[in-house]
Protein backbone atom coordinates (compact mmCIF):
# COMPACT_ATOMS: atom_id res chain seq x y z
CA UNK A 1 0.00 0.00 0.00
CA UNK A 2 1.11 3.50 -1.07
CA UNK A 3 2.35 5.89 2.05
CA UNK A 4 0.66 8.65 2.94
CA UNK A 5 2.06 12.25 2.07
CA UNK A 6 2.06 12.98 5.94
CA UNK A 7 4.21 9.62 6.94
CA UNK A 8 6.35 10.41 4.44
CA UNK A 9 6.97 13.92 5.32
CA UNK A 10 7.50 12.37 8.88
CA UNK A 11 9.86 9.99 7.62
CA UNK A 12 12.05 12.44 5.53
CA UNK A 13 11.86 15.06 8.96
CA UNK A 14 13.24 12.14 11.08
CA UNK A 15 16.19 11.40 8.68
CA UNK A 16 17.88 14.91 9.81
CA UNK A 17 19.69 14.64 12.54
CA UNK A 18 19.10 17.14 15.49
CA UNK A 19 22.03 20.14 15.63
CA UNK A 20 21.87 22.88 17.56
CA UNK A 21 25.45 23.44 17.58
CA UNK A 22 28.90 24.17 15.48
CA UNK A 23 31.82 24.23 16.18
CA UNK A 24 33.94 23.97 13.11
CA UNK A 25 37.30 26.08 11.07
CA UNK A 26 36.59 28.18 7.89
CA UNK A 27 39.80 28.15 5.50
CA UNK A 28 40.50 31.39 4.15
CA UNK A 29 44.04 32.18 2.10
CA UNK A 30 46.02 36.05 2.70
CA UNK A 31 43.95 37.99 -0.25
CA UNK A 32 42.67 41.28 0.52
CA UNK A 33 38.86 39.70 -0.87
CA UNK A 34 36.21 39.82 1.32
CA UNK A 35 34.95 36.47 3.10
CA UNK A 36 30.76 37.17 3.59
CA UNK A 37 28.12 35.48 5.85
CA UNK A 38 24.55 34.64 5.38
CA UNK A 39 22.13 33.46 7.29
CA UNK A 40 18.59 31.50 6.08
CA UNK A 41 16.08 30.90 8.57
CA UNK A 42 13.26 28.02 8.77
CA UNK A 43 10.62 26.66 8.61
CA UNK A 44 8.71 29.11 7.76
CA UNK A 45 6.45 31.44 10.01
CA UNK A 46 8.72 30.57 12.51
CA UNK A 47 10.39 33.97 14.52
CA UNK A 48 14.06 34.36 14.65
CA UNK A 49 16.68 36.85 16.41
CA UNK A 50 20.15 36.63 15.88
CA UNK A 51 23.19 38.27 17.99
CA UNK A 52 26.64 38.01 16.18
CA UNK A 53 30.19 38.75 17.74
CA UNK A 54 33.59 38.90 15.67
CA UNK A 55 36.53 38.51 17.84
CA UNK A 56 35.16 41.20 20.47
CA UNK A 57 32.94 43.02 18.19
CA UNK A 58 28.87 42.84 18.24
CA UNK A 59 28.57 43.31 14.87
CA UNK A 60 25.20 42.23 15.15
CA UNK A 61 22.28 42.45 17.78
CA UNK A 62 18.64 41.47 17.46
CA UNK A 63 18.49 41.09 14.59
CA UNK A 64 15.14 39.84 13.05
CA UNK A 65 15.05 36.88 10.70
CA UNK A 66 16.94 35.39 7.93
CA UNK A 67 20.09 37.85 7.36
CA UNK A 68 20.70 38.67 3.78
CA UNK A 69 24.81 37.81 2.70
CA UNK A 70 27.47 40.73 4.32
CA UNK A 71 30.96 41.03 4.52
CA UNK A 72 32.84 40.39 7.63
CA UNK A 73 36.46 41.93 6.68
CA UNK A 74 38.86 40.49 4.38
CA UNK A 75 40.54 37.16 4.42
CA UNK A 76 43.65 38.83 5.08
CA UNK A 77 41.77 40.90 8.09
CA UNK A 78 39.73 37.79 8.89
CA UNK A 79 43.24 35.51 9.82
CA UNK A 80 42.88 34.06 13.39
CA UNK A 81 39.63 35.75 14.78
CA UNK A 82 36.98 33.78 15.71
CA UNK A 83 32.85 34.30 14.88
CA UNK A 84 30.12 33.79 17.76
CA UNK A 85 26.71 33.28 16.11
CA UNK A 86 23.82 32.86 18.47
CA UNK A 87 20.20 32.50 17.09
CA UNK A 88 17.01 32.14 19.08
CA UNK A 89 14.10 30.07 16.89
CA UNK A 90 10.81 30.70 18.17
CA UNK A 91 8.44 28.41 16.96
CA UNK A 92 5.14 30.71 15.90
CA UNK A 93 4.53 28.59 12.80
CA UNK A 94 1.12 27.03 13.32
CA UNK A 95 1.67 23.46 11.29
CA UNK A 96 5.29 22.41 11.85
CA UNK A 97 7.77 22.58 14.87
CA UNK A 98 10.39 22.39 12.95
CA UNK A 99 13.40 25.25 13.37
CA UNK A 100 16.25 25.71 11.21
CA UNK A 101 19.71 27.71 10.54
CA UNK A 102 21.73 27.58 7.87
CA UNK A 103 24.96 29.41 7.72
CA UNK A 104 26.94 30.25 4.28
CA UNK A 105 30.20 31.52 4.46
CA UNK A 106 31.78 32.72 0.85
CA UNK A 107 35.10 33.94 -0.41
CA UNK A 108 37.81 32.36 1.65
CA UNK A 109 39.27 28.93 -0.20
CA UNK A 110 35.87 27.27 -0.85
CA UNK A 111 32.03 28.14 -0.65
CA UNK A 112 30.43 26.10 2.94
CA UNK A 113 27.00 25.52 3.99
CA UNK A 114 26.39 24.44 8.02
CA UNK A 115 22.75 23.28 8.63
CA UNK A 116 21.91 23.49 12.26
CA UNK A 117 18.49 21.86 13.13
CA UNK A 118 15.64 20.67 15.71
CA UNK A 119 11.76 20.21 16.55
CA UNK A 120 10.86 21.65 18.97
CA UNK A 121 8.61 19.99 21.52
CA UNK A 122 5.79 22.45 22.08
CA UNK A 123 4.29 24.92 20.22
CA UNK A 124 5.76 28.38 21.36
CA UNK A 125 8.99 26.61 22.43
CA UNK A 126 12.86 28.06 21.36
CA UNK A 127 15.51 26.36 19.66
CA UNK A 128 18.95 28.37 20.82
CA UNK A 129 21.48 27.51 18.05
CA UNK A 130 25.27 28.64 18.56
CA UNK A 131 28.27 28.70 16.18
CA UNK A 132 31.53 28.85 16.64
CA UNK A 133 33.94 29.13 13.32
CA UNK A 134 37.35 30.10 13.81
CA UNK A 135 39.06 31.95 10.29
CA UNK A 136 42.29 30.09 9.68
CA UNK A 137 44.79 30.79 7.25
CA UNK A 138 47.26 27.99 6.54
CA UNK B 1 -45.11 45.49 29.67
CA UNK B 2 -43.05 47.85 28.17
CA UNK B 3 -41.03 45.24 26.49
CA UNK B 4 -44.63 44.29 24.89
CA UNK B 5 -45.66 47.76 23.87
CA UNK B 6 -42.55 47.96 22.23
CA UNK B 7 -42.86 44.29 20.84
CA UNK B 8 -46.19 45.71 18.99
CA UNK B 9 -45.63 48.83 17.89
CA UNK B 10 -42.76 47.37 16.20
CA UNK B 11 -44.74 44.36 14.65
CA UNK B 12 -47.04 47.09 13.32
CA UNK B 13 -44.35 49.05 11.73
CA UNK B 14 -43.30 46.21 10.01
CA UNK B 15 -46.02 45.25 7.95
CA UNK B 16 -47.01 48.68 5.89
CA UNK B 17 -43.31 48.72 5.18
CA UNK B 18 -43.10 45.56 2.97
CA UNK B 19 -43.50 47.30 -0.27
CA UNK B 20 -41.98 44.69 -1.61
CA UNK B 21 -40.28 41.11 0.61
CA UNK B 22 -36.51 40.43 -0.78
CA UNK B 23 -37.44 37.38 -2.19
CA UNK B 24 -33.85 37.06 -3.46
CA UNK B 25 -32.29 35.52 -1.07
CA UNK B 26 -30.56 33.40 -3.45
CA UNK B 27 -28.72 36.13 -5.11
CA UNK B 28 -25.61 36.13 -2.36
CA UNK B 29 -23.02 38.77 -2.67
CA UNK B 30 -20.76 36.06 -1.71
CA UNK B 31 -21.45 34.16 -4.86
CA UNK B 32 -19.23 35.82 -6.94
CA UNK B 33 -16.19 35.70 -4.56
CA UNK B 34 -13.09 33.89 -6.27
CA UNK B 35 -13.03 30.24 -5.50
CA UNK B 36 -10.30 28.99 -3.51
CA UNK B 37 -8.71 26.31 -6.36
CA UNK B 38 -9.65 28.16 -10.10
CA UNK B 39 -8.89 24.73 -11.90
CA UNK B 40 -10.71 22.65 -9.31
CA UNK B 41 -13.89 25.29 -9.46
CA UNK B 42 -14.31 25.51 -13.19
CA UNK B 43 -14.85 21.52 -13.27
CA UNK B 44 -17.04 21.69 -10.59
CA UNK B 45 -14.18 19.47 -7.98
CA UNK B 46 -15.56 19.45 -4.34
CA UNK B 47 -13.16 21.16 -2.34
CA UNK B 48 -12.65 18.21 -0.09
CA UNK B 49 -11.15 16.38 -3.50
CA UNK B 50 -8.62 19.07 -4.25
CA UNK B 51 -4.76 17.68 -3.01
CA UNK B 52 -2.97 20.60 -1.37
CA UNK B 53 0.31 19.03 -0.90
CA UNK B 54 2.79 21.42 1.71
CA UNK B 55 6.19 19.83 0.14
CA UNK B 56 7.19 18.13 -2.41
CA UNK B 57 7.11 14.98 -0.71
CA UNK B 58 3.55 15.03 -0.24
CA UNK B 59 3.00 16.35 -3.74
CA UNK B 60 5.10 13.16 -5.02
CA UNK B 61 2.58 10.82 -2.26
CA UNK B 62 -0.22 12.45 -4.24
CA UNK B 63 0.85 12.01 -7.91
CA UNK B 64 1.84 8.79 -7.09
CA UNK B 65 -1.47 8.03 -6.06
CA UNK B 66 -3.36 9.76 -8.62
CA UNK B 67 -1.27 8.39 -11.44
CA UNK B 68 -1.62 4.54 -10.01
CA UNK B 69 2.27 4.60 -9.15
CA UNK B 70 3.14 6.99 -12.43
CA UNK B 71 1.67 3.77 -14.63
CA UNK B 72 -1.68 5.90 -16.18
CA UNK B 73 -2.47 9.56 -16.85
CA UNK B 74 -4.75 10.91 -13.73
CA UNK B 75 -8.59 11.21 -14.30
CA UNK B 76 -9.94 12.67 -11.37
CA UNK B 77 -7.46 14.52 -10.46
CA UNK B 78 -7.18 18.17 -8.96
CA UNK B 79 -3.98 19.97 -7.53
CA UNK B 80 -3.62 23.30 -5.76
CA UNK B 81 0.17 23.51 -5.91
CA UNK B 82 1.68 26.91 -3.61
CA UNK B 83 5.64 26.72 -5.62
CA UNK B 84 6.94 29.09 -2.36
CA UNK B 85 5.34 27.15 0.59
CA UNK B 86 6.15 23.87 -1.68
CA UNK B 87 9.53 24.56 -1.91
CA UNK B 88 9.53 25.27 2.36
CA UNK B 89 9.86 28.70 1.76
CA UNK B 90 13.38 29.17 3.01
CA UNK B 91 13.81 32.77 5.02
CA UNK B 92 10.55 33.37 5.59
CA UNK B 93 10.23 34.30 9.10
CA UNK B 94 7.27 36.08 10.67
CA UNK B 95 9.04 39.51 9.99
CA UNK B 96 9.42 38.91 6.17
CA UNK B 97 4.60 37.64 6.76
CA UNK B 98 4.08 41.62 7.11
CA UNK B 99 5.97 42.61 4.09
CA UNK B 100 4.01 44.77 1.75
CA UNK B 101 6.32 44.69 -1.11
CA UNK B 102 4.90 43.49 -4.73
CA UNK B 103 6.93 40.72 -5.23
CA UNK B 104 6.93 39.27 -1.50
CA UNK B 105 3.47 39.24 -1.48
CA UNK B 106 3.30 37.56 -4.85
CA UNK B 107 5.45 35.20 -4.53
CA UNK B 108 3.88 34.39 -0.62
CA UNK B 109 0.85 33.80 -2.33
CA UNK B 110 0.94 32.44 -5.81
CA UNK B 111 -1.00 29.12 -6.49
CA UNK B 112 -0.84 27.07 -9.40
CA UNK B 113 -4.05 25.20 -9.71
CA UNK B 114 -4.72 22.15 -11.74
CA UNK B 115 -7.28 19.53 -12.67
CA UNK B 116 -8.53 16.84 -15.10
CA UNK B 117 -11.57 14.97 -15.54
CA UNK B 118 -11.28 12.05 -18.00
CA UNK B 119 -14.20 9.71 -18.72
CA UNK B 120 -16.96 10.31 -16.15
CA UNK B 121 -20.69 9.00 -17.49
CA UNK B 122 -22.40 10.17 -14.25
CA UNK B 123 -22.14 14.10 -15.30
CA UNK B 124 -24.24 15.35 -18.06
CA UNK B 125 -21.90 18.16 -18.58
CA UNK B 126 -18.86 16.57 -19.44
CA UNK B 127 -18.84 14.20 -22.39
CA UNK B 128 -16.65 10.87 -21.36
CA UNK B 129 -15.47 10.99 -24.94
CA UNK B 130 -13.67 13.52 -24.44
CA UNK B 131 -11.09 14.85 -21.68
CA UNK B 132 -10.82 18.03 -19.48
CA UNK B 133 -8.07 19.67 -18.48
CA UNK B 134 -8.14 22.82 -16.21
CA UNK B 135 -5.10 25.48 -15.00
CA UNK B 136 -5.87 28.32 -12.44
CA UNK B 137 -3.47 30.82 -10.49
CA UNK B 138 -4.30 32.52 -7.66
CA UNK B 139 -2.72 35.20 -5.91
CA UNK B 140 -3.11 38.81 -3.93
CA UNK B 141 -1.70 42.00 -5.22
CA UNK B 142 -2.07 43.64 -2.44
CA UNK B 143 -2.33 42.49 1.61
CA UNK B 144 -3.57 43.81 4.64
CA UNK B 145 -0.89 44.75 7.40
CA UNK B 146 -0.48 42.76 10.87
CA UNK B 147 -3.27 43.90 13.09
CA UNK B 148 -2.12 45.98 16.24
CA UNK B 149 -2.31 43.23 18.60
CA UNK B 150 -0.51 40.81 16.33
CA UNK B 151 3.01 43.90 15.70
CA UNK B 152 2.41 44.24 19.59
CA UNK B 153 2.94 40.10 20.64
CA UNK B 154 5.73 39.84 17.72
CA UNK B 155 7.64 42.96 18.65
CA UNK B 156 7.47 41.62 22.71
CA UNK B 157 8.96 37.86 21.07
CA UNK B 158 11.17 39.74 19.04
CA UNK B 159 12.60 41.69 21.83
CA UNK B 160 12.83 38.40 24.05
CA UNK B 161 14.47 36.49 22.15
CA UNK B 162 16.94 38.92 21.15
CA UNK B 163 17.69 39.09 25.02
CA UNK B 164 18.21 35.45 24.86
CA UNK B 165 20.10 35.41 22.13
CA UNK B 166 22.69 38.43 23.18
CA UNK B 167 22.61 36.98 27.19
CA UNK B 168 23.87 33.18 25.52
CA UNK B 169 26.36 34.43 23.24
CA UNK B 170 28.08 37.16 25.29
CA UNK B 171 28.01 34.64 28.40
CA UNK B 172 29.31 31.50 25.75
CA UNK B 173 32.23 33.66 24.17
CA UNK B 174 33.16 34.67 27.60
CA UNK B 175 33.34 31.03 29.16
CA UNK B 176 34.85 29.63 25.61
CA UNK B 177 37.16 32.12 26.09
CA UNK B 178 38.44 31.24 29.49
CA UNK B 179 38.24 27.35 29.26
CA UNK B 180 41.58 26.24 29.02
CA UNK B 181 40.33 22.61 27.55
CA UNK B 182 38.25 24.29 24.93
CA UNK B 183 41.54 26.64 24.05
CA UNK B 184 43.68 23.36 24.03
CA UNK B 185 41.64 21.53 21.67
CA UNK B 186 41.43 24.96 19.40
CA UNK B 187 45.12 24.61 19.37
CA UNK B 188 45.66 20.99 18.48
CA UNK B 189 43.08 21.59 15.70
CA UNK B 190 45.10 24.05 14.36
CA UNK B 191 48.66 22.57 14.41
CA UNK B 192 46.96 19.04 12.76
CA UNK B 193 45.39 21.77 9.76
CA UNK B 194 49.10 22.75 9.31
CA UNK B 195 50.25 19.73 9.62
CA UNK B 196 47.95 18.14 6.64
CA UNK B 197 47.48 21.22 4.72
CA UNK B 198 44.27 22.23 5.79
CA UNK B 199 42.11 18.57 5.18
CA UNK B 200 39.06 19.41 7.29
CA UNK B 201 37.84 15.37 6.70
CA UNK B 202 40.83 14.78 8.56
CA UNK B 203 39.37 11.82 11.11
CA UNK B 204 41.65 13.69 13.78
CA UNK B 205 40.71 16.97 12.92
CA UNK B 206 37.36 15.91 13.43
CA UNK B 207 36.82 13.98 15.77
CA UNK B 208 38.40 17.22 17.98
CA UNK B 209 35.63 19.67 16.12
CA UNK B 210 33.45 17.12 18.16
CA UNK B 211 34.81 17.15 20.97
CA UNK B 212 34.71 20.86 20.86
CA UNK B 213 31.39 21.02 19.99
CA UNK B 214 30.56 18.69 22.89
CA UNK B 215 32.01 21.08 24.87
CA UNK B 216 30.43 24.29 24.16
CA UNK B 217 27.09 22.11 23.88
CA UNK B 218 27.44 21.53 27.71
CA UNK B 219 28.49 25.17 28.65
CA UNK B 220 25.45 26.07 26.50
CA UNK B 221 23.02 24.03 28.56
CA UNK B 222 24.84 24.99 31.66
CA UNK B 223 24.26 28.89 30.99
CA UNK B 224 20.71 28.35 30.35
CA UNK B 225 19.98 25.85 33.39
CA UNK B 226 22.10 28.56 35.81
CA UNK B 227 21.27 31.99 34.60
CA UNK B 228 17.47 32.39 36.15
CA UNK B 229 16.79 35.41 34.16
CA UNK B 230 17.21 33.78 31.32
CA UNK B 231 15.24 30.91 32.04
CA UNK B 232 12.20 33.04 32.70
CA UNK B 233 12.57 35.03 29.94
CA UNK B 234 12.48 31.77 27.88
CA UNK B 235 9.41 31.22 29.88
CA UNK B 236 7.87 34.27 29.03
CA UNK B 237 8.67 34.32 25.29
CA UNK B 238 7.08 30.71 25.02
CA UNK B 239 3.51 32.43 26.52
CA UNK B 240 3.72 34.92 24.11
CA UNK B 241 4.68 32.69 20.90
CA UNK B 242 2.06 30.00 21.82
CA UNK B 243 -0.53 32.75 21.45
CA UNK B 244 0.79 34.43 18.60
CA UNK B 245 -1.93 34.39 16.04
CA UNK B 246 -1.73 36.41 12.73
CA UNK B 247 -4.44 39.16 12.05
CA UNK B 248 -4.41 41.31 9.36
CA UNK B 249 -6.36 44.53 8.50
CA UNK B 250 -6.08 46.88 5.69
CA UNK B 251 -6.40 47.27 1.78
CA UNK B 252 -6.54 44.03 0.11
CA UNK B 253 -6.29 43.01 -3.80
CA UNK B 254 -6.62 39.50 -5.13
CA UNK B 255 -6.95 38.20 -8.39
CA UNK B 256 -7.74 34.30 -10.07
CA UNK B 257 -8.36 33.13 -13.13
CA UNK B 258 -8.63 30.09 -14.59
CA UNK B 259 -9.85 28.40 -17.96
CA UNK B 260 -10.48 24.34 -18.93
CA UNK B 261 -9.72 23.14 -22.19
CA UNK B 262 -11.88 20.16 -23.93
CA UNK B 263 -9.64 17.92 -26.04
CA UNK B 264 -12.40 16.12 -28.42
CA UNK B 265 -12.20 12.29 -28.89
CA UNK B 266 -9.24 12.60 -25.98
CA UNK B 267 -7.07 13.97 -29.20
CA UNK B 268 -4.15 16.43 -27.91
CA UNK B 269 -4.92 18.13 -31.70
CA UNK B 270 -8.62 18.66 -31.54
CA UNK B 271 -9.08 20.64 -28.38
CA UNK B 272 -10.64 23.69 -27.53
CA UNK B 273 -12.09 26.39 -25.17
CA UNK B 274 -14.82 24.29 -22.71
CA UNK B 275 -14.82 27.47 -20.05
CA UNK B 276 -13.07 29.60 -18.12
CA UNK B 277 -13.23 32.92 -15.50
CA UNK B 278 -11.03 35.87 -13.56
CA UNK B 279 -12.11 37.06 -10.03
CA UNK B 280 -10.85 40.00 -8.81
CA UNK B 281 -11.58 40.94 -4.84
CA UNK B 282 -10.25 43.79 -3.42
CA UNK B 283 -11.09 46.06 -0.17
CA UNK B 284 -9.87 46.31 2.90
CA UNK B 285 -11.27 45.67 6.74
CA UNK B 286 -10.25 48.04 10.08
CA UNK B 287 -9.61 47.59 13.71
CA UNK B 288 -11.90 50.38 13.50
CA UNK B 289 -15.15 48.60 12.19
CA UNK B 290 -15.10 50.25 9.13
CA UNK B 291 -14.90 47.33 6.20
CA UNK B 292 -15.64 47.38 2.57
CA UNK B 293 -15.20 44.78 -0.43
CA UNK B 294 -15.87 44.83 -3.96
CA UNK B 295 -16.02 41.83 -5.76
CA UNK B 296 -15.56 41.51 -9.82
CA UNK B 297 -16.19 38.23 -12.08
CA UNK B 298 -15.86 37.21 -15.32
CA UNK B 299 -17.41 33.96 -16.78
CA UNK B 300 -17.02 32.53 -19.97
CA UNK B 301 -19.54 29.39 -20.38
CA UNK B 302 -20.71 29.44 -16.74
CA UNK B 303 -22.55 26.63 -15.44
CA UNK B 304 -25.26 28.81 -14.63
CA UNK B 305 -25.74 32.40 -15.46
CA UNK B 306 -26.45 34.59 -12.62
CA UNK B 307 -28.28 37.20 -14.23
CA UNK B 308 -30.71 34.69 -15.57
CA UNK B 309 -32.23 32.96 -12.77
CA UNK B 310 -35.31 31.11 -14.95
CA UNK B 311 -32.73 29.29 -17.16
CA UNK B 312 -34.18 31.36 -20.02
CA UNK B 313 -31.20 30.89 -22.27
CA UNK B 314 -28.89 28.57 -22.83
CA UNK B 315 -25.15 28.67 -22.04
CA UNK B 316 -22.84 27.85 -24.79
CA UNK B 317 -20.67 30.58 -25.96
CA UNK B 318 -21.63 33.00 -23.28
CA UNK B 319 -20.14 35.61 -21.76
CA UNK B 320 -21.11 37.29 -18.37
CA UNK B 321 -19.58 40.25 -16.02
CA UNK B 322 -20.64 40.32 -12.57
CA UNK B 323 -19.87 43.10 -9.62
CA UNK B 324 -20.76 43.83 -6.36
CA UNK B 325 -19.69 45.87 -3.51
CA UNK B 326 -20.60 45.69 0.15
CA UNK B 327 -19.62 48.48 2.61
CA UNK B 328 -20.10 47.43 6.40
CA UNK B 329 -19.34 50.00 9.50
CA UNK B 330 -19.89 48.23 12.81
CA UNK B 331 -18.03 50.09 15.62
CA UNK B 332 -16.47 47.64 18.33
CA UNK B 333 -18.02 50.13 21.11
CA UNK B 334 -21.26 50.95 19.54
CA UNK B 335 -24.52 49.01 18.99
CA UNK B 336 -25.20 50.46 15.59
CA UNK B 337 -24.02 48.83 12.69
CA UNK B 338 -24.56 50.24 8.73
CA UNK B 339 -23.97 48.26 6.00
CA UNK B 340 -24.67 48.86 2.06
CA UNK B 341 -24.44 46.10 -0.74
CA UNK B 342 -24.59 46.71 -4.42
CA UNK B 343 -24.48 43.94 -7.47
CA UNK B 344 -25.09 43.92 -11.11
CA UNK B 345 -24.77 41.30 -12.98
CA UNK B 346 -24.91 41.02 -17.31
CA UNK B 347 -24.65 38.85 -20.02
CA UNK B 348 -22.00 40.34 -22.45
CA UNK B 349 -23.02 38.63 -26.06
CA UNK B 350 -26.65 38.30 -26.13
CA UNK B 351 -29.43 40.85 -25.95
CA UNK B 352 -32.00 38.46 -24.12
CA UNK B 353 -31.03 39.24 -20.70
CA UNK B 354 -30.49 43.18 -20.22
CA UNK B 355 -27.76 44.43 -17.51
CA UNK B 356 -29.48 44.99 -13.94
CA UNK B 357 -28.24 46.06 -10.70
CA UNK B 358 -29.48 45.94 -7.29
CA UNK B 359 -28.61 47.89 -3.90
CA UNK B 360 -29.51 47.58 -0.49
CA UNK B 361 -28.92 49.73 2.90
CA UNK B 362 -29.45 47.92 6.11
CA UNK B 363 -29.15 49.63 9.54
CA UNK B 364 -28.96 47.99 12.70
CA UNK B 365 -29.59 48.68 16.48
CA UNK B 366 -28.41 46.08 18.75
CA UNK B 367 -31.00 46.58 21.76
CA UNK B 368 -29.54 44.50 23.96
CA UNK B 369 -30.97 41.27 25.70
CA UNK B 370 -31.24 39.47 22.47
CA UNK B 371 -33.40 42.15 20.73
CA UNK B 372 -32.24 44.10 17.74
CA UNK B 373 -34.36 46.44 15.30
CA UNK B 374 -33.08 46.42 11.60
CA UNK B 375 -34.34 48.36 8.80
CA UNK B 376 -33.35 47.67 5.24
CA UNK B 377 -34.33 50.14 1.98
CA UNK B 378 -33.23 49.78 -1.31
CA UNK B 379 -33.74 48.82 -4.94
CA UNK B 380 -34.53 45.43 -6.46
CA UNK B 381 -33.05 44.59 -9.47
CA UNK B 382 -34.95 45.75 -12.69
CA UNK B 383 -36.10 44.77 -16.11
CA UNK B 384 -35.19 40.79 -15.51
CA UNK B 385 -37.78 38.13 -16.21
CA UNK B 386 -39.03 37.32 -13.04
CA UNK B 387 -39.52 40.65 -11.46
CA UNK B 388 -41.43 43.39 -11.91
CA UNK B 389 -41.14 46.57 -9.25
CA UNK B 390 -38.17 47.27 -7.75
CA UNK B 391 -38.36 48.73 -3.91
CA UNK B 392 -37.47 46.42 -0.87
CA UNK B 393 -37.84 48.33 2.35
CA UNK B 394 -38.72 46.00 5.40
CA UNK B 395 -38.15 47.18 9.50
CA UNK B 396 -38.02 43.86 11.18
CA UNK B 397 -38.21 43.60 14.94
CA UNK B 398 -36.39 40.59 16.23
CA UNK B 399 -36.15 39.29 19.61
CA UNK B 400 -34.20 36.13 21.03
CA UNK B 401 -35.18 33.37 23.52
CA UNK B 402 -32.91 32.48 25.97
CA UNK B 403 -30.68 34.16 28.60
CA UNK B 404 -30.09 37.78 28.80
CA UNK B 405 -26.54 38.83 26.86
Amino acid sequence: MAKSAKSIAKTIDADFEEKTTLDTVYLIDGSNRDVTLEIIIGAPGQTAVTDIILQDDNIIKGKKGSIKEFPLGTNKALNGKKIFITTVVTDTAKDTNNTEEIIRLRGGLMFIEYKLFKIVKEEGDSAIFTSVIEFFKI
Amino acid sequence: MKTICFLIAAMILSFPAFSQEDDTTKIKLDLLRAPSSPAANLLDFAVSDIEKPSDVSAFMASLQSATNSNSLLPSHYAVDLAPFWLFRGKGLTTDKMDSRKFSDVFRQTFVFSSAVRGSDSSSKEYNPANFYSSFGIKFSIKRGSFSKQTSETLDTITLLAGQVASDVNATLKATLDSSSEYQTLAEARRNKLIANGGNMDDPEVVAISKKMTGLQESFKTKIIGEKELLRSRLALLKQKAQSFKIERFGFFIDFAGGLTLEFVDKLFSRSNMHNGGAWLTFGGNYESGFSILGLARYLYNPDKIFADNAGAIKTSNISTLDAGARIIYNSPMSRFALSGEGIYRSVLNKNTIDPSWRLVVNAEYDLGNNQRLTFSFGRHFSGTITKGGNVIAALNFLKGFGNRR
